[in-house]
């Protein structure tokens, strides 16, 4: 899992609502996994960070560089944007679990893949 | 098979974005005199969307002040320009096609009023403006409407294909005056669908070959040069076409090459060469090169589609410049039979492009399938260069386990998952993830992220629909992390299904964004009311293949064209509830058969 991804994904706990998001991240087995930069795939994804969710996860993985908010001109900004793509897309945590932060329900991730299923008393009508 | 399927999609789209070629109109002739018509709401309709907005019965339509109290204006929904203005009287008159010379008076109100909304918000360059109808078949709505756009050099690409000057259905303001006495529009209107052959008009040789790019439809673009029914017809067309236009690809510093293609024929080497040798009063100066020539033209003759009665002469003959070729040839590079990780429903490659095309996926999109199996539609997408995501809510495909769906194999190879599919067409930078999820029960954060979603939902016959839930048979103390245990099976009815779907994409899609989905639907009982709907989303076309006698699946392409709404909490906007039984219903010609063969068994 990415940690774009991770910054996409909430909670579905029943009477969780938008404070389901951001999962709190919790790795055991994470690879860096080299992936072709593409500035301009980059900049289309950083107006749609949430970055207090990305600052978080990155921390909890140890990574560093890690831009605190994106800089005026970030398009053209090749070295804002590695570091970016570094973050987003280089960082895959194969296992681990997501952790709704309000009803600390778990979600497993297991060769790279998380699961969300919810039994139905669990999730939101 | 494909081809069939094809002719299918084609003959069945609602919506198409070629034309085809015309010849420019009559020249003015004289004005005739005109009886006004008296404005009365006769014929009014109130199935007639103009109708209604005429009547003040829209109240989401904002009417601009219009002079003439027999006409209404408001801006299009759907603007191909920063002014696109729509004049339409208030009676309710059909297609230009049915337009007589009593309504000279009125067309030239309409355009009057059109520069008058144009003058309103201040925009005066009434040369850069474009002003016309659509003609059947690819005109929308059937009250008569003028277009007004401007500037016209502003017109977007895709609009500019629909909107062309001089091209079949856009009839600009002075030419559509005197196509009401006796000016000539060629069409293939009466071979759309029953040929292989279409002729369209198209702005530029760029924008031709970006489509070819796209395509698996189309096989080759030729510019055409000419064509008739016969040959002399054939030859008597080339003679007419300007000269300047041939000379920059027969110059003698050229080399080129004439290649025959016979549709539904086989011609011997003699008969060929034949036909070549008759264009010999073509201009031709350059040099002929068969290995690698600069340009290729193209002898196309059409023998019809019924390979049991090959006619003697061909129906159609035509001859261009080759420009470029569609994309056919990635139906047999990604054929399912070659790919690693395939499942009982795995798409049709052929078929998953089309659907990218649907979705008008383009590099660095972000698209999504949340049915997603094998992965087939991801693929389609990343070849074009989006960047993909998946969710399917069972956990052995997703991760690549359990039993292989290939004939002579028994449990999937290491190799054998979704991330490995895009790995052996070299696509793997575009995996972005894949997640075990319930699609009923999204896990994605509040916000527009995809592009586009492309998906093939489980019509409950070869898959079944499930979602999550409890029920009393999962024992009591569930481990905290359910890893493979999926707490499953509620049986999803096919509208709760699309009912999510659709609401689903209105939230996530961008503006813009497109929803590309197969509807299974039992053909007796079909109607278009059953085309499921949503107040963001705007139907774009609706496809329909043909699966059994009684069965067939629609492809349904939408586009959100609005943010907000308020939430559907209930799903009586969904006609489509009547499908709920396509399991049974599929299944119904198969039970009546056996039924039978059970009864004379018998006797």
């Amino acid at each position: 899992m990415r940690l774009l991804t991770h910054n996409l994904l909430s909670s579905h706990v029943r009477g969780v609502g938008p404070r389901g998001f951001p999962l709190r991240l919790q790795a055991t087995e994470v690879r860096i996994n080299p992936v072709e930069f593409n500035p301009d795939f980059i900049a289309r994804m950083i107006p749609k960070v949430e970055w207090a969710a990305l600052l978080e996860a990155a921390d909890t993985l140890h990574l560093v560089e890690v831009p605190k908010e994106p800089i005026q001109g970030y398009e053209h900004n090749e070295e804002f944007l590695r570091k970016m793509h570094h973050v987003l897309l280089e960082v895959e945590v194969l296992e681990g679990t997501l952790q709704c932060p309000e009803s600390g329900r778990l979600f497993p991730i297991s060769r790279g893949i998380p699961n969300m299923l919810l039994s139905d008393e669990e999730t939101e009508t | 098979m494909m081809e069939e399927q094809e002719c299918d999609l084609g003959k069945s789209c609602a919506r198409s974005e070629a034309a085809a070629a015309a010849q420019p109109a009559g020249s003015p002739g004289e004005t005739p005199a005109v009886a006004a018509e008296s404005p009365e709401l006769a014929n009014y309709s109130s199935k007639c969307v103009f109708c209604r907005i005429a009547a003040h019965q829209e109240p989401g339509t904002e009417l601009l002040h219009c002079e003439n109290e027999d006409l209404v204006c408001f801006k299009d929904i759907k603007p191909a320009a920063p002014h696109h203005y729509l004049v339409v009287p208030k009676k309710h008159f059909e297609n230009c096609k049915y337009l007589k010379k009593d309504q000279i008076e009125l067309i030239e109100n309409m355009v009057t009023a059109g520069k008058a909304i144009l003058e309103r918000n201040n925009f005066t360059d009434f040369e850069n403006t474009r002003m016309g109808f659509h003609v059947s078949p690819f005109c929308s709505i059937s009250h008569l409407h003028l277009h007004v756009l401007a500037p016209a050099d502003q017109l977007s690409f895709m609009s500019r294909l629909v909107y062309r000057v001089n091209s079949y259905w856009f009839i600009t303001e002075i030419k559509s005056l005197l196509s009401l006495f006796g000016g000539q529009f060629t069409s293939s209107q009466e071979t759309y669908g029953k040929s292989p052959f279409w002729i369209l008009s198209i702005p530029s040789e760029d924008i031709a070959r970006n489509l070819m790019k796209r395509t698996v439809c189309a096989k080759s673009i030729f510019e055409l040069w000419g064509h008739g029914k016969c040959p002399e017809e054939l030859y008597s067309s080339l003679k007419n076409y300007p000269v300047e236009k041939m000379v920059p690809f027969l110059h003698s510093g050229s080399t080129y090459k004439i290649k025959i293609h016979t549709f539904n024929k086989t011609l011997t080497q003699e008969e060929k060469v034949k036909r070549i040798d008759a264009l010999e009063f073509l201009p031709f100066e350059g040099k002929v090169n068969l290995k690698k020539p600069q340009h290729v033209f193209s002898i196309l003759e059409d023998y019809g589609l019924d390979p049991n009665h090959i006619p003697e002469n061909p129906h159609n003959i035509y001859f261009g410049r080759w420009i470029a070729d569609g994309q056919r040839e990635l139906i047999e590079s990604y054929s399912v039979k070659k790919r690693h990780f395939i499942g009982n429903t795995s798409m049709d490659a052929g078929l998953s492009f089309i659907m990218a095309n649907h979705g008008k996926v383009k590099k660095n999109d972000i698209v999504f399938d949340p049915f997603v199996g094998t992965g087939g539609l991801l693929i389609a997408s990343a070849h074009f260069g989006a960047y993909v995501y998946g969710t399917d809510i069972d956990y052995n495909t997703v991760h690549g386990l359990g039993k292989a769906s290939r004939k002579n194999q028994k449990w999937r190879g290491p190799d054998e998952n979704i991330r490995a599919n895009l790995r052996q067409y070299g696509l793997e930078k575009y995996y972005l993830d894949v997640l075990v999820s319930d699609a009923s029960k999204p896990s994605w954060r509040k916000g527009t992220y995809f592009d586009a979603i492309i998906t093939d939902p489980p019509y409950g016959i070869r898959e079944s629909t499930r979602r999550t839930g409890s029920q009393k048979e999962i024992p009591k103390g569930i481990e905290k992390c359910p890893e493979s245990h999926v707490p499953v099976s509620l049986n999803y009815h096919l509208s709760d299904m699309f009912f999510d779907l659709l609401n689903f994409s209105a939230e996530t899609l961008v503006l813009g964004g497109r929803l590309v989905y197969w509807l299974p639907v039992y053909t007796p009982e079909y109607t278009e009311e059953m085309v499921p709907w949503h107040p963001c989303l705007r139907l774009i076309s609706n496809c329909e293949q043909k699966l059994s006698s009684h069965t067939s699946r629609r492809l349904i392409t939408m586009e959100k064209n609005r943010d907000q709404y308020s939430h559907l909490l209930s799903d009586h906007f969904l006609l489509y509830q009547g499908h709920n039984s396509f399991r049974e219903k599929y299944f119904s010609g198969v039970t009546k058969r056996i039924a039978k063969e059970e009864k004379s068994g018998q006797e």
